[in-house]
């Protein structure tokens, strides 16, 4: 029959009959049906058969020789609730078809009825059979229906907390957003290659240009070369830097063609997935003038200075440039005699004119470094040997030192000393600590006279220089005052000296202090850093 | 006469010292340099005649120190001194204590070399002064005391006679005490008596 189902004929067809006629011609009409039939002769092999198969529909005859037919139905039921049972029994054995239902049957049959309605009960059978799994079926389909709108529900609220997430996000995004955007620093976000992937609003301002600009240009294209020729390394590689953060002052060119000085600062970050440089800068050119100026203050104050210092030396000067004027004027005379006495011999002519020669250029050097030292002019960094720089300073001071009776005591480290500075500033320092010292050893006794000057490492980075004299000291006044501007112990001091000793090493990066000696006078110090890499280029 | 004595030259400055000892070397003078005052006082003997060139600041002890150093042991060599930078108290100084100039650097060589002479020439004088002082102390040394005793009052413009009545023994005696002393003072008459016991400073 066309109305057998998948089910039906997975679903087998049970028939216990101890009747061998009776079950061979059941199981053949039922077969004929198309039903899959498993018969079997007593109750023990039909309850083997429920348990190990996919029985739907059992017919069973309720005499039975080996188990009361109630009990029969009772552990079919028992073994399988879903198993439809249909009672085929000869009449009168069975009290009534209430009585059937009652214990749980299906149908009930009577053997002497027509096949016919055996085989339509089975079908009825087979359908309600497959009801019931239709009532599983909807069962489990309510239940998972259920699961999945909990799941849906969790899921949409998920969703929403999501929604709520972005939102919370973007706000953020757009709140840190307008963080940048209205900062009063320029910020750039710039890649490995030097292409600039972020710009604020103030970062164009500083650069004169719109931020797309800064976008399309790439930000290389802003950052020129330093005057010592190097290109400013953070801005064509601000990864190439170890440390992080970088900070640094360097010139920018601006899209007009001006340079305005930045202070910038460079941090590694990643910027979305790549690894960038967040460059925060600004526009520090009017502090960068400010400074300047006091800087060119500095040097037209120092240049004052040093004209005082030489008119104060004037008659030291004048001595030590007596002393090879005289040595020139005796040779020339012993030349002289010995020419007009007849006397010159042409080696010995030669012999004292070459010491006229040496005392000339002598007395040239003097002039020369005298020039050097007062002449006005530009503060210019390089890198100097401190204890060549300290012989310059002694030539200076020699002839003074002599006039007062004053032993100089160079303690020089062996090796050079390089540190970066100016020259002819670093020069006044030393000159005007040593003037002091020897100034202040003038009411001492002859035989304790002595300036010493020491120079030495100080740790791996500093150098630093002690002029130390055996003078009468302070007189109760603080050691800070002496640094003060105006003070002054000399009656024809500016007092000037110190206060600007002290801004010019403080400018080269170091500190200058004084300390009274434990037995007398006083030992002024200063440190300057070391040349970076200034060990190598000696030769 | 001619002085000849030795020119000390006292410097620190090496090429000054070279070049005045190759000045005063074509005048054909003896010299001796030195760099520092202790130098020339650890070498100097005052026997040897001559003059001292000096600067006048020096480390250590300083020329206007030198100068009283040897003052103070009684050295009475002739100094010049020469200075970088002209200093009145300290030349006015130094002027007073007996230096024979007080010369300003650049000194003209010249002018220096004519100091030179005359304070040798001075010291030449000094010890001739003195030697002779020195023969007239020990001729005085020889006289008894009597013939002092009449010298003494010879020089006052006494007669013999007068010396006699002072004295209270002859007039004859007396003129064989001041004959024995003027012969012991190689004097011929009384005036020449008289110069030298001036000479000795007794007068």
């Amino acid at each position: 029959m066309s109305e057998i189902t998948q089910r039906e004929r997975i679903s087998r067809l049970l028939i216990v009959e101890d009747d061998e006629p009776q079950l061979r011609t059941l199981t053949a009409i039922m077969q004929d049906e198309g039903f899959e039939v498993i018969g079997c002769s007593t109750a023990a092999e039909g309850l083997d058969h429920i348990k190990q198969e996919d029985v739907g529909v059992a017919i069973v005859d309720l005499r039975l020789p080996d188990l009361s037919g109630t009990r029969l139905l009772e552990q079919l039921q028992t073994l399988n609730g879903a198993v439809r049972i249909i009672i085929n029994t000869a009449y009168g054995s069975f009290d009534s078809a209430k009585d059937a239902v009652n214990l749980g049957a299906f149908a009930y049959v009577e053997k002497a009825a027509d096949p016919e309605e055996l085989v339509r009960q089975v079908h009825r059978a087979f359908r309600t059979h497959l009801q019931h799994y239709a009532d599983d079926l909807e069962v489990a389909v309510a239940m998972r229906t259920s699961e999945l709108q909990q799941a849906n529900k969790a899921l949409r609220r998920e969703i929403a907390e999501h929604r709520e997430t972005e939102e919370a996000l973007r706000e953020s995004e757009k709140s840190f957003r307008a963080l940048a955007e209205n900062a009063t620093d320029g910020i750039l976000i710039v890649t490995d290659a030097g292409t600039c992937r972020y710009a604020n609003k103030h970062a164009g301002q500083i650069a004169g240009c719109a931020p797309a600009e800064l976008l399309e240009a790439g930000f290389k294209d802003l950052s020129p070369a330093d005057e010592s020729g190097n290109v400013m390394e953070v801005f064509r590689n601000p990864l190439g830097w170890d440390t992080v953060p970088v900070q640094r002052e360097t010139v920018l060119l601006r899209k007009d063609g001006r340079r305005i000085w930045v202070e910038l600062t460079a941090a590694k970050t990643v910027w979305q997935g790549e690894p960038a440089a967040l460059v925060v800068f600004r526009d520090v050119t009017d502090r960068e003038a400010a400074r300047e100026r006091s800087r060119r203050h500095q040097a037209e104050l120092a240049h004052v200075s040093r004209l005082s210092t030489m008119g104060e030396m004037a008659s030291g000067i004048a001595h030590e440039l007596n002393q090879p004027l005289f040595t020139i004027m005796n040779f020339a005379q012993t030349c002289r005699f010995k020419i007009e006495s007849g006397r010159a011999s042409p080696n010995e002519t030669l012999d004292n004119l070459e010491e006229i020669t040496a005392a000339a250029e002598k007395a040239g050097q003097i002039i020369r470094r005298l020039r050097e030292f007062v002449r006005k002019r530009e503060p210019r960094r390089s890198t100097i040997d401190i204890n060549k720089i300290i012989h310059e300073v002694v030539s200076f001071v020699e002839s003074e030192a002599r006039i007062d009776g004053i032993r100089l005591r160079l303690v020089l480290a062996l090796d050079e000393l390089r540190v970066q500075g100016d020259t002819v500033l670093i020069q006044q320092v030393i000159l005007n600590l040593a003037r002091n010292g020897i100034e202040a050893m003038t009411g001492s006794k002859v035989d304790e006279r002595e300036l010493t000057i020491r120079t030495s490492e100080a740790g791996s980075d500093a150098i630093e220089v002690a002029v130390c004299d055996t003078g009468h000291g302070l007189s109760g006044e603080p050691v800070d005052r002496l640094f003060e501007a105006f003070f002054t112990t000399k009656p024809e001091g500016l007092g000037l000296g110190l206060s600007i000793s002290r801004s010019i090493i403080e400018a080269e990066g170091g500190h200058l202090v004084a300390t009274p000696n434990p037995d007398r006078g006083m030992t002024f110090r200063f440190t300057l850093p070391v040349s970076q890499g200034g060990q190598n280029d000696g030769s | 006469m001619e002085a000849n004595g030795t020119v000390f030259v006292v410097d620190d400055d090496a090429s000054v010292r070279r070049s005045l000892a190759r000045l005063i070397e074509s005048v054909g003078r003896p010299f001796q340099t030195f760099s520092t005052a202790k130098e020339f006082m650890d070498a100097y003997d005052p026997a040897t005649p001559g003059c001292l060139v000096l600067d006048v600041r020096m480390p250590g002890i300083s020329g206007i120190e030198l100068q009283k150093q040897l003052a103070g042991k009684g050295i009475n060599i002739p100094i010049i001194i020469i200075t970088g930078h002209g200093d009145i108290p300290m030349a006015a100084d130094a002027m007073r204590r007996g230096a024979v100039d007080f010369m300003e650097k650049p000194v003209s060589p010249q002018l220096l070399l004519d100091r030179v002479q005359q304070a040798l020439s001075q010291d030449f004088d000094n010890r001739q002064i003195k030697a002779e002082r020195d023969d007239l102390a020990t001729r005085v040394t020889r006289l008894t005391q009597r013939e002092r005793q009449v010298v003494d009052l010879a020089i006052t413009g006494m007669t013999n006679k007068q010396i006699a009545t002072q004295l209270g023994v002859s007039p004859q005696a007396i003129d064989a005490h001041r004959a024995k002393a003027m012969s012991k003072m190689h004097a011929n008459n009384v005036p020449e008596l008289v110069k030298l016991m001036v000479k000795t400073g007794v007068g």
